[in-house]
């Protein structure tokens, strides 16, 4: 008996976690709804988080240093929607200012990494434009690494750090199995099956509490041109997970659109602040954030709530 | 050199160069490195520390139980109606998904390959209902005093055994009642006498169950069935992904799926007439191999086989069919029977760019494979009519279940198949596609397909046709039997045809903003005359023995007995003239093959608020449509012969006018390439995508859809195919979709109720989504009550009545048309009503569906939803189509116009499910 009780006090000790840190600040992209004329400082923001005022601790502008993740998802095969995406992304990153760097990641078949952060144009270039089309779609099954890649580079670093994913995928081409297909044809009173997007939307969910605690914005372009249901749903997940994080999905809709949504993507990418905001010492665990100007000139655009869990 | 070394390759290279980061992104880069080389993302062989993450962690799955009960659910519409206030439902849906990488515990640990599984049984109990007319005890005796017609009136039943020629009658005359051509006496007091009876009518009546309702009119809708149904499945899909290095990938998968239908008995006798229970088998297997050749160059082939076998009946007690209508038949068609399909797709295709040109190239070949054995009539077909009942020459005399009672059918067959057909097809085909951006914000696609279709075959060449070429020694007039590579026919009857198929799209981008894109499209295509299951065309291999009455009004075909008389000839008996005298299968030997083409045209908007506006219009239409032998008919007598009014019934009088005098008829099987229709239709979209949780999608059509062939009931002048255009009979000129989920904004991350505390388990994923359709009624398709014609229209349109509205003030269950609009068409006249009536239509449809849902996050990975699904929550009573016969004038329908009940009724889904 004493054996089987040292031997469960050891696998709780061992179980036991280590002491988590508090987290003391955190960080959120924000958007002005136009330029605001002059280099803006933390002194010009207020913030209240859950209500309380808090302190805004640094305050990055558009033209301070950017690194951009760059995670290709280009698994359909076509060619129509991937050169064009292709010829778009180098001309955007060749316009990028010096101090913004791109690192180059792949999502099909599992997170890769191609090239690291560098503010190279023509590597990104090269590599941009060798890249296959070949794989399974991987945004849902790779999101919350990228994520938690970019969020621990922003904690060691004041750059300003986001992803932008590029995906031609559809939601039928992952290998993880989100259709629900018909596994009995004979049974005819399915009604199971009436709503297909259910699978989906539950992936999302659970990719959404992990996001919600991602503190670098997520920005998903995607060139697939799907009007069924089921990737009605997935284009809104991509869409409920990029805002989660503060960041935002473009969509395009014909082959036509790709060179714009691409440089909306660039330019709204690029214009973001990071806002570091000090936390008090008694906070929920999802706050509540508010954002303004001190002189209340321009409408923002932020994350409202950001899931804080404590670092290990 | 694999892609991924040249990357890095060129990046180490560049590396040299390059300017040196800021501090600060120095750190993230770094910082980048560390992370990227723990999680093992790194193909450079950095990988340090590599998190040695258990594959068995990367695979995910759900866990899934559907619960149906009507307990839960409303009672339909159409049982509480009838008094009742069960359906029984008993509904279990039950599976797994598990899907994850392959591995071997301490010794394969990534190797590139993905698996996944599926299973899914189904246990069910439901209530099947309907709704007919059986005959009343008293008229099962031969007691037809209180029987009545459909305005009231007592139906005059009249001897047979009475009947003689009319010395009086002049035959410069339409046969009237004041001008007979054959007298005959009506029963007395309208009774059968009980010694007149046929003994095997009267012991088949022993397997024939009560009436048990009385929803009228009259004496009419007094069978209510409310049979239980058993289902049962089972069934799985295995997948596997397999990367071979970077640039080829391997997908297969595997399917198979057993069920068993346990139909409802519509009564549980031998003579039951309801569906045979069935047994399901499908199998499927695919590969596909993906290689890329570059950045530019992709490749893709696969191969696809699928099996579906259905089989019916077996064991079943044998019964002939007896067909009285409008009572419900005893006994039923094609009470056994095994058909498998058989499908084998290998395809490859190619894409590539040139310039601003995306080109993809493809071919694919298919095969596919029906297995029939079908024999539809094997214990024989008796067909009663009141001809032999009435006064011949008047309707509204006589009745089918009296010429039954007296054992004289007006038709009989009997089927004699020797052996299953085995009937194969292929298509083959090449396709190219320019994908081409002459410039920014304009795209282009033209494409162009040729297809080979060729002709079905049978296996063994037991298969046949009437060449209407041929001639016939019986009577020296072109038309006889031919049979699959015999004297000079080819395998298939027909050609292999090759046709090109055009396409071409167009996106234009009309503002610089991008916002708003015009988009326009055209398309032509062939449609091959597929296999259906059955074996139409193999006869003379197989029979189907025809007995016909020389005079529906005089003599019946054959006697009512126990047996059909066997084929005179041994089979196969492959003479010319061995389908002289039967509904002869027909196969077209023309090249046409189903023609189709679409255009349209629309207009994008995006709008703030996440919305996309779509307003556009689109035209389809197409010739050849495959048709069946109500909608064509190359042997049909032309309507000028309605001139010799009574005389048609005279069978070989009759069937000396048809162009084929030999034949009775044509059996055409749905592949007779005549049909003609064109559809218009405007719609208008509405997409938002999700904000504050909110997304929704709407979807307006307004449509309108013409052809020649569509309806329940055929057409009337086979020989002038314009005036039978009208209305689509399924057209619905107005329909709106609508979808929609919503999370509802409680909970963790949402604006009302956040709590960290254990409220949030309460509180947070619950989501809402639901549907709604609203559909416009299709045409209403109205039928007079007699068809007086001699066989020459075999689907007789009403007459419009001249000035009166159709309409009525407030259309309601009561009256849903005037139909003192119309009337009965003159005996051997056509009607002059289009064969769907223009304005009045049948009532639309409503159907909501909902579904809420609680999701109870259980970690980052694990998770458990519940779910609650309504369909027809709104539990809605949709109306059934009104009564569309109209009577003569002496003895209206009076129940035309009216609806009898509605249908429908709230089901609901209750679902567990854990995903992990």
């Amino acid at each position: 008996m004493r054996v089987v009780a040292a031997m469960v006090c050891l696998a709780l000790a061992a179980m036991a976690a280590p002491p988590r840190e508090r987290i003391t600040q955190v960080r959120i992209p924000v958007w002005l709804d136009a330029s605001p004329g002059r280099e803006l400082s933390a002194k010009d923001f207020t913030a209240t988080i859950d209500g309380a005022s808090t302190r805004v601790l640094q305050v990055q502008c558009p033209d301070y240093d950017l690194v951009i993740l760059l995670v290709l998802d280009l698994s359909s095969g076509d060619l129509t929607l991937a050169d064009p995406a292709k010829d778009t992304l180098t001309a955007e990153i060749r316009k990028l200012p010096p101090n913004a760097f791109v690192g180059l990641l792949r999502a099909q078949d599992g997170l890769l990494v191609l090239n690291d952060p560098t503010a190279d144009r023509d590597a990104i270039y090269t590599l941009i434009m060798q890249q296959t089309l070949n794989g399974k779609t991987g945004l849902l099954a790779t999101i919350d690494t990228a994520g938690q890649i970019a969020d621990a580079m922003l904690q060691k670093s004041t750059a300003r750090v986001a992803i932008l994913y590029i995906t031609d995928g559809d939601v039928r081409n992952y290998r993880e199995d989100f259709t629900n297909p018909v596994i009995n044809s004979s049974d005819s009173h399915d009604l199971s099956r009436r709503f297909p997007e259910t699978l989906v939307q539950e992936k999302i969910a659970k990719l959404a509490a992990v996001l919600a605690a991602v503190q670098a914005p997520i920005f998903i372009v995607d060139l697939g041109q799907h009007g069924d249901r089921l990737n009605e749903a997935y284009q809104n997940g991509m869409k409920q997970l990029a805002e989660t994080t503060g960041g935002a999905a473009f969509f395009s809709r014909s082959t036509t659109e790709i060179p714009e949504v691409i440089h909306r993507s660039f330019e709204t990418v690029t214009s973001h602040y990071s806002l570091t905001l000090g936390l008090p010492e008694h906070v929920s665990s999802r706050p509540l954030i508010r954002v303004a100007l001190a002189d209340g000139g321009h409408a923002l655009t932020y994350r409202t709530r950001i899931l804080l869990r404590r670092r290990r | 050199m694999t892609t991924l070394g040249m990357c890095f390759l060129v990046a180490y290279a560049c590396a040299q160069e390059q300017p040196k980061a800021p501090a600060e992104i120095q750190r993230a880069i770094d910082e980048f490195k560390i992370q990227t080389a723990n999680l093992g993302l790194r193909g450079d062989g950095a990988a340090q520390n590599t998190r040695k993450q258990s594959p068995i962690l990367e695979w995910h799955g759900r866990l899934y139980e559907n619960l149906r009960n009507d307990f839960l659910d409303a009672v339909p519409h159409e049982i509480s109606q009838r008094g009742e206030n069960k359906s029984l439902l008993r509904r279990n849906q039950f599976g797994f998904n598990a899907a994850g990488p392959f591995f071997v515990p301490g010794m394969v640990h990534k190797s590139g390959t993905y698996l996944s599984l599926s299973f899914e049984g189904v246990r069910e109990h439901l209530s099947r209902t309907h709704l007919s007319t059986i005959p009343t005890m008293a008229e099962r005796t031969g007691d037809y005093s209180h029987v009545v017609d459909d305005a009231g009136n007592q139906l005059p039943i009249f001897d047979p055994a009475t009947t003689r020629l009319n010395p009086a009658y002049d035959s410069s005359k339409p046969v009237s009642l004041g001008n007979l051509q054959y007298l005959r006496d009506p029963f007395p007091g309208n009774f059968i006498p009980a010694d007149r009876l046929n003994r095997l009518a009267v012991q088949a009546l022993e397997l024939y169950p009560q009436p048990n309702a009385a929803v009228g009119p009259f004496f009419r809708n007094n069978y209510f069935i409310n049979s239980p149904e058993g289902n049962t499945a089972n069934g799985m899909i295995g997948k596997v992904d397999h990367a071979l290095g970077e640039r080829q990938h391997v997908t297969s998968e595997i399917a198979f799926s057993n069920g068993l239908l346990d139909a409802a008995q519509w009564f549980p006798t031998t003579a039951n007439p309801g569906p045979s229970d069935q047994h399901f088998a499908t199998r499927r297997g695919s590969i596909e191999h993906v290689f890329t050749a570059s950045a530019q160059t992709v490749n893709t082939a696969s191969f696809e086989a699928t099996s579906a076998t259905s089989r019916t009946g077996q064991g079943q007690a044998a019964f002939p069919v007896y067909d009285f209508q409008p009572y419900l038949d005893m006994g039923r068609a094609y009470p056994m029977s095994t058909n498998a399909h058989n499908t084998y797709v290998w395809s490859d295709g190619l894409s590539t760019r040139w310039r601003k040109h995306s080109l993809h190239a493809s071919a694919q070949y298919t095969l596919y494979q029906v297995n029939s054995f079908w024999p539809a009539y094997p214990d024989g077909l008796f067909r009663f009519s009141p001809g032999l009942t009435s006064l011949p020459g008047i309707v509204n005399t006589g009745h089918a279940f009296a010429s039954f009672l007296l054992g004289l059918p007006e038709y009989a067959e009997q089927s004699f198949v020797t052996s299953p057909s085995y009937f194969r097809r292929t298509a083959a085909a090449v396709a190219l596609r320019d994908h081409y951006d002459p410039r920014k914000g304009l795209a282009l696609n033209i494409g162009i397909r040729i297809a080979r279709h060729t002709p079905r075959v049978e296996k063994f060449d037991r298969q046949s046709t009437i060449d209407l070429e041929l001639l016939n020694p019986a009577n020296g007039r072109e038309g006889a039997l031919a049979a699959a590579n015999l004297g000079g026919e080819s395998r298939g009857f027909r050609p292999a045809v090759v046709r090109a198929e055009p396409s071409a799209s167009i996106s234009w981008n009309v503002t610089a903003d991008s916002k708003t894109v015009l988009r326009a499209s055209y398309s032509r295509g062939y449609s091959a005359i597929p296999i259906y299951e059955g074996q139409w065309g193999t006869q003379g291999f197989n029979s189907r023995e025809t007995f016909i009455s020389p005079n529906v009004q005089l003599l019946p075909a054959v006697p009512l007995t126990a047996a059909l008389p066997p084929p005179a000839h041994p089979l196969p008996d492959l003479r010319l003239d061995a389908a002289n005298n039967t509904v002869a299968d027909l196969i077209d030997a023309t090249s046409r093959e189903p023609v189709y083409q679409s255009a349209s045209v629309s207009l994008e908007r995006e709008l703030p608020g996440s919305m996309v506006i779509s307003v556009g219009a689109a035209y389809s239409g197409g010739h050849n449509l495959l048709v069946s032998d109500s909608a064509a008919n190359p042997n049909a007598i032309a309507p000028a012969a309605l001139r010799f009014r009574d005389q048609l019934n005279d069978e070989v009088f009759n069937q000396s006018l048809r162009p084929y005098p030999q034949y009775k008829g044509f059996e055409l099987y749905s592949s007779y390439p005549l049909g003609r229709y064109q559809r218009d239709a405007g719609f208008l979209r509405v997409e938002k995508r999700v904000s504050k949780g909110l997304s929704l999608s709407a979807y307006y059509e307004v449509s309108k859809q013409m052809d020649d062939y569509s309806g329940p009931y055929g057409t009337q002048d086979f020989f002038n195919r314009q005036n039978e255009w009208s209305l689509t009979s399924y057209n619905q000129p107005q329909r709106l979709q609508l979808s929609y989920n919503y999370e509802l904004p409680l909970g963790s991350n949402k604006p009302f109720l956040t709590y960290s505390d254990w409220r949030r388990y309460i509180l947070d994923g619950w989501s809402v989504s639901g549907t709604a359709a609203v559909t416009a009624g299709t045409p209403v398709a109205l039928h007079p009550e007699f068809n007086n014609t001699g066989g020459v229209i075999s689907a007789l349109n009403v007459n419009v009545v001249p000035g009166v509205n159709p309409d009525v003030s407030n259309p309601g269950p009561s009256l849903w048309f005037n139909p003192a609009a119309f009337e009965q068409p003159a005996d051997f006249t056509m009607g002059n009503a289009s064969r769907t009536n223009s304005t009045l239509r049948n009532p639309g449809a409503q159907d909501y569906d909902l579904s809420v849902s609680k999701r109870v996050s259980l970690g980052a990975e694990r998770a458990v939803e519940f779910n609650a699904a309504g369909f027809n929550f709104l539990n809605h009573a949709n109306w059934n189509d009104p009564d569309p016969v109209i009577g003569s004038a002496s003895a209206p329908n009076v129940n035309a116009g009216h609806i009898i009940g509605s249908r429908g009724g709230r089901v609901i889904q209750m679902g567990l499910r854990f995903s992990f």
